[in-house]
């Protein structure tokens, strides 16, 4: 493996620019630079960085990282105690975290006023940890799935392949193009998912709404305390749907004919337009079945669980729905 | 460092204080490039980012039905390796801490081991480090805690507030355990507010009490669905109708 002392040199060769932007009236020092790790045989890349935000990138250039960093401070004394550091380990870990020099000693910090954003490029068959306090956190083009955690950013993920996991405290979630297991947990904020094909997809959050499309595992769990559940596109055969709300409505918008068994129960009485047969009460809930007008006999039924404590529980009918693209 | 390990150019109480931060940069970045091409020491820096990482997962709690008995047991754990973490870590290193662990857990595999931590509830004496407080970068990076801190507290109430309205179905006992359960969070969130406030400019103190947020959160949280679906959120299985 290449020794950092070699991709400090190459950093130092691409650039290193200092600038002066203008912010409000008061001046932000910038210093932007990009720093080169050889990373043949990297297998995980583990990005640390409380100052800022992080955008981690899938990018076919083998054995190579690529760290564009941003530093921002209104002294230069401030801008020159933030520090980008990378390890890379045999292990095949590599590891970027941002540090601010405090005392003497360089610790992990969340600033206000200054910071560090990164851009990292890695190759795409990187597993991808990345952490941040009050930055964004992105990931893309990825194919060994990735790790978000965020205490106060919006986190965002498309165009990945493998599992995907999310641990955030407020700032919202957009989650669209996994081909993978996806896990994700926050407290206050929207989450919006599209386009997930995993196994699996567990959504959970406690203020906020859960607007789902296109998913297409075989488990599905959305819970929110207070915010409201939509799921619309089609209804997988022989899929699990538990979608549970506390205090808001529940919706759902099945975009194809696909049998269910339906499980629901709300404070209000159910509102649907389709016709559901061999409707019976199970203590709070009502079980109903759902043939369809245009389902494929042989298709396995899928289970829909819908649950609202305090709201409703709503299935509409799209205007047109279309057969299943696989039975087409 | 790992035992067989045969490169002593770094000890590894100089190995640990650079996973923790603790050298000067300058000794930071020397550790950093012979490292890259020392396989005793990448090893030995792995091991201790591994300690970290397995001491952090501890913490993390399981969903119901057995939620509760996770969190408690994640409460026992993280008062004890709070106390390893702030009283050991800094002053001494991870490799010390290394050691420490594995003598803590054969002490606590031991029944009597077991015992002692069991009447020793109360923290250990906690080694303040020195900052520098009015640093005003140190102010800002309080602040943005605070600032977390304070929608964690937010986000707890809203769920206090809804947990209002499912308590009046509970049985007195119910409402006696939940109280009970409540409390120990408190607790924890409380030591954990006091230790982040006695080492500002120590992440960790904040890690855990963030960790100690969320895990009354999640416990909130599912106590507000359960309650809600059966009016019997403590056994398990019983938000099945």
């Amino acid at each position: 493996m290449t020794t950092p002392a070699v991709a400090i040199a190459l950093a130092s060769l691409l650039a290193a620019a200092r600038v002066h932007a203008a912010d409000g009236g008061s001046e932000t020092l910038i210093d932007r630079r990009e720093i080169i790790v050889p990373a043949k045989g990297a297998e995980v890349v583990r990005i640390d960085n409380l100052l800022g935000r992080v955008t981690v990138r899938g990018v076919a250039r083998p054995g190579e990282i690529h760290i564009f960093a941003e530093k921002r401070a209104s002294t230069p004394e401030a801008l020159g105690r933030l520090r980008v550091h990378y390890t890379a380990f045999e292990n095949g870990e590599v590891v970027v975290d941002t540090r601010v020099e405090l005392g003497g000693r360089e610790r992990s910090l969340p600033l206000a006023g200054s910071g560090v954003d990164l851009v990292v490029d890695v190759p795409p068959g990187l597993a991808v940890e990345a952490k941040t306090f009050g930055g964004d956190v992105s990931a893309s083009g990825l194919r060994a799935g990735a790790r978000l955690e965020t205490t106060g950013g919006r986190i965002g993920v498309s165009d990945v392949r493998g599992g995907v996991i999310t641990r955030q405290l407020r700032g919202g979630q957009r989650v669209a193009a996994v081909e993978g297991d996806v896990d994700l947990d926050g407290v206050e904020g929207d989450m919006d998912l599209r386009n997930l094909g995993g196994g699996r997809v567990d959504a959970r959050v406690v203020d906020g709404t859960i607007r789902a499309e296109d998913l297409r595992s075989g488990m599905v769990r959305l819970v929110t305390t207070t915010g409201q559940i939509l799921l619309v596109g089609m209804i997988r055969p022989g899929a699990h749907y538990d979608l549970r709300s506390y205090a808001g409505d529940v919706r759902v918008i099945p975009t194809a004919e696909t049998a269910f068994v339906l499980r629901a129960r709300s404070a209000k009485p159910l509102q649907t337009e389709m016709p559901l047969r061999a409707s019976r009460r199970e203590g709070d809930w009502l079980r109903a079945e759902y043939v369809g007008r245009r389902a494929q006999p042989r298709t396995r039924t899928a289970l829909l669980e819908l649950s609202s404590v305090l709201g409703q529980v709503n299935i509409e009918i799209q205007p047109r729905m279309a057969p299943p693209a696989e039975l087409r | 460092m790992k035992p067989g390990a045969t490169c002593k150019t770094y000890t590894t109480e100089r190995l640990s204080a650079f996973v923790d931060g603790d050298l000067p940069p300058a000794e930071a970045g020397a550790v950093r490039a012979h490292a890259s091409g020392c396989a005793d020491c990448t090893a030995a820096l792995a091991d201790l980012r591994a300690l970290v990482t397995n001491v952090r997962a501890l913490d993390v709690p399981e969903p119901p039905p057995t939620l509760w008995p996770a969190i408690e047991g994640a409460l026992h754990r993280r008062e004890r390796f709070a106390w390893l973490k702030i009283s050991l870590w800094r002053p001494v290193g991870i490799g010390a801490l290394a050691g420490a662990v594995a003598v803590v857990l054969v002490t606590v595999a031991l029944p009597a081991g077991r015992a002692r931590w069991n009447r020793e509830p109360a923290a250990p004496p906690v080694q303040i480090a020195a900052t520098p407080v009015s640093d005003p970068l140190l102010h800002e990076a309080e602040a943005e805690f605070a600032q977390a801190a304070a929608a964690y507290e937010r986000s707890i109430e809203k769920l206090r507030g809804l947990l209002v309205r499912e308590e009046a179905r509970w049985s007195p006992q119910e409402r006696t355990r939940m109280a009970e359960r409540l409390g120990r969070l408190d607790d924890v969130i409380a030591r954990s507010r006091e230790l982040a406030r006695r080492t500002p400019g120590d992440s960790a103190g904040n890690e855990q009490l963030f960790a100690a947020y969320q895990q009354k959160i999640a416990f909130l949280a599912a106590a507000v669905h359960r309650g809600g679906e059966s009016g019997e959120w403590d056994k398990p299985g019983g938000h099945r109708p």
